[in-house]
């Protein structure tokens, strides 16, 4: 794999641009996934058909110019076998440690109900979860855009 | 007015296959084109007969490009109106529905009847009315539909029969010229009509129309409860550009006059005007509110995701200093992450719903500038009072823009539970209320809420004083004390293996990973079973005490 960006090291004055991270997030999204593969068997991982889509959104405070930008979920039908879960939520914190991510603690554990989330130095989470389905979220902090997208239009 | 079985007999499809009949003859006619052209008299003939060959062949060309107009102006009227008695009787199908879904009968003069009776319960009365009206609403404008669509088309059949005018170009510029002529007007929403009125007048348009409408008249749709969200944005966004010149020019006005506080209010709403845009320009928003005719401020409002279609729609009223230009971004962004966290937890939990969430800043909320003013103080009721009729408004409207109701929950925070409290006095489709941070909601009974009994929510983090300041205005009293209301938990703790954090103060009841946004997620998503409920009281709510004797 590239070598991930070490973003906790980072100034906030030489961040990472939007584009960069959100690059770098799909590439831990899929060595999370392959890693989960290769220990615990191939799922359909698809987009969330509930998922809002892509989100962006300003949050103010002090960069206005910095967005927010929420992954679209992935996620696949049923789960991992129960006595795998714990094991499968330490592999994806394994890969989100090595892109910057560390541990945010546990959300929920219980039987039929286990969720993570970890955070990096720039705002960012992911969860993941499995409860009748399993998800895998991420989005970033507040940044920049290199190349702002062009104005949305009228919603589809 | 055309009665309801006379227009139930009208027969639409014997209308669409007799505009396709006309189609046809009028492309065959418009196919005689090279023909005419090549009976033209040459012009190598020079005698005088020549002069009468080609006033001959004039006469003739114009006659058919007046048979031509003609057809194509039935045609298209005949067209017009299929669609539109079409679209009348599905408004009526529709009414039909709701009326048996509901246990009411509709007899074929359309009078609408209660099949249940003996009804005793104040509140099953007043729901059952709100049912019955809107079923009355839907067949009376579909019938005003449908008496347009046959006024319109006897129209054009009249104009027809008096002859059109082809003009004197091609037979295929005549064909549309009388297409035009066919078009019947389109008719304004009906003034001072319910939100279901406004739905069946829209969904009585034919799609051109609709978009007529939005590209000529978006000031008719882009504020009207009842029209679907997707035509109150784009009508909304249309309008953008007018109000910016309006709000400029009236700027220069207002400084040249040297109008130094006009200038500022002026300034704020154009500064509103930005912070639309900005929000609407990264994707997936409707604008749903764009009304610049405040006295003070802009008011608008802003979905996250799509309330035409998602199962679970949330509108979160917020209070005391918030303007368009200051804090729409802020909780345009908490709208966002309130839909996505739901809907994540929604796939991962199976249940499948989709979530949207609108930031309504449509009442003019108080200010710092006026909190010595009476008619617009924080510590009145006034600015609560003139946007609670609005705010009812929108969660009706809501409703009525969709063949199926939303399980709808209505967000109030801090001065904006009052607006919120005052809004759900009125007949609403609002399921679930969720008041946080709040000094008070407008009565110290919860039952005069419309809102079905145990889905009354309030929030209170430590340390959030305004929050105990309600006993002291004209509020009702400190929702802490309301009998009926549920508490839910602001506190950081773990129940049943769950992990959050606590909110402190006033503005932190939507920080990610709190108790109390998960129990708002929770709600919203229509899984109160995964709340926490908890009662945070501190010194203030003591003060706050009501004496039981007085409310």
């Amino acid at each position: 794999m590239d070598e991930p960006m070490d973003r906790n090291a980072q100034s906030s004055s030489t961040a990472p641009s939007m584009e960069q991270v959100l690059t770098d997030y799909a590439a831990m999204r899929d060595e999370m996934t392959s890693a989960l593969a290769r220990a615990l068997g191939e799922r359909a991982w698809r987009e969330s058909p509930n998922s809002p889509g892509p989100r962006r959104s300003r949050i103010g405070g002090a960069d206005p110019a910095a967005e927010q930008v929420g992954l679209v979920t992935w996620s696949f039908e049923g789960t991992y076998p129960a006595d795998t879960w714990h094991g499968a939520a330490r592999l994806v914190a394994e890969v989100g440690r090595a892109y910057g991510f560390t541990d945010g603690g546990v959300t929920v554990d219980r039987p039929g109900d286990l969720e993570i989330f970890g955070v990096d130095a720039l705002g960012g989470r992911y969860t993941f979860g499995m409860a009748t389905n399993t998800i895998l979220t991420l989005r970033t902090g507040p940044l920049r855009w290199e190349h702002p997208p062009e104005p949305a239009g009228p919603q589809t | 007015m055309a009665t309801l079985s006379q227009v139930r007999s009208w027969q639409p499809e014997a209308l669409g296959l007799l505009a396709d009949t006309m189609v046809q003859r009028r492309r065959t006619l418009v196919a005689l084109q090279d023909e005419i052209d090549d009976g033209a008299p040459p012009p190598t003939w020079a005698a005088d007969s020549a002069v009468a060959a080609a006033a001959s062949h004039t006469a003739l060309r114009e006659d058919l490009a007046d048979l031509v107009a003609e057809v194509a102006q039935v045609a298209a009227a005949l067209d017009t109106a299929a669609d539109a008695l079409t679209r009348a009787h599905g408004e009526l199908d529709e009414a039909a529905s709701v009326a048996g879904a509901n246990g009411f009968t509709v007899s074929a003069t359309g009078r609408v009847t209660d099949a249940r009776d003996a009804l005793t319960d104040a509140q099953e009365i007043a729901d059952r009315r709100a049912v019955r009206d809107e079923i009355v609403d839907r067949i009376e404008q579909a019938l005003r539909n449908a008496d347009h669509a046959d006024a319109s088309l006897a129209a054009a059949l009249r104009s027809a029969a008096r002859g059109v005018d082809g003009g004197t170009a091609t037979l295929a510029q005549a064909a549309a010229t009388g297409t035009t002529g066919g078009q019947r007007e389109v008719l304004p929403p009906p003034p001072g009509g319910s939100d279901h009125d406004q739905n069946s007048w829209w969904e009585g348009l034919t799609e051109a129309e609709q978009a007529e409408v939005i590209g000529e008249h978006p000031e008719w749709i882009g504020n009207v409860d009842g029209i679907p969200a997707w035509a109150r944005d784009e009508a909304n966004r249309a309008l953008i550009g007018d109000y910016r010149s309006d709000l400029t020019d009236r700027l220069a006005a207002a400084r040249e006059a040297g109008d130094d506080g006009l200038a500022r209010t002026l300034t704020e709403k154009l500064d509103g005007l930005d912070a639309v845009e900005d929000t609407l320009e990264l994707g997936n928003r409707h604008l749903l509110l764009l009304d610049i005719t405040g006295t003070d401020q802009l008011m608008a409002a802003i979905a996250y995701g799509d309330v035409d279609t998602a199962d679970h729609v949330a509108v979160f009223t917020p209070g005391f200093t918030t303007t368009v230009a200051g804090s729409m971004a802020g909780y345009d962004n908490q709208m966002a992450d309130l839909v996505e966290q739901s809907a994540a937890q929604a796939e991962k939990y199976g249940d499948g719903g989709t979530v949207a969430a609108v930031a309504w800043l449509g009442y003019e909320a108080p200010q710092w500038d006026n909190v010595l003013d009476p008619g617009s103080s924080v510590a009145t009721r006034g600015p609560a009072e003139a946007g609670a009729g609005n705010l009812a408004a929108f969660y009706n409207g809501l409703d009525a823009a969709r063949d199926s109701d939303p399980h709808l929950t209505a967000l109030g925070h801090s001065y904006g539970s009052l607006t919120t409290g005052l809004a759900l006095q009125e007949q609403t489709g609002v399921d679930d209320a969720i008041l946080y941070g709040s000094p008070g909601i407008g009565t110290s009974h919860v039952e005069d809420l419309d809102v079905p009994d145990g889905h009354v929510y309030r929030l209170e983090a430590r340390r959030d004083a305004v929050a105990d300041v309600g006993a002291l205005g004209p509020f009702g009293i400190d929702p802490s004390h309301l009998d009926g209301i549920t508490g839910l938990s602001t506190e950081a703790g773990s129940v049943g293996g769950n992990s959050y954090g606590e909110s402190v103060g006033h503005n932190d009841y939507l920080t990610e990973g709190s108790m109390s946004q998960h129990n708002m997620a929770s709600i919203i998503a229509g899984a109160p079973e995964q709340t926490v409920e908890g009662d945070t009281r501190g010194f203030g709510d003591i003060l706050s005490w009501p004496l039981p004797w007085t409310y």
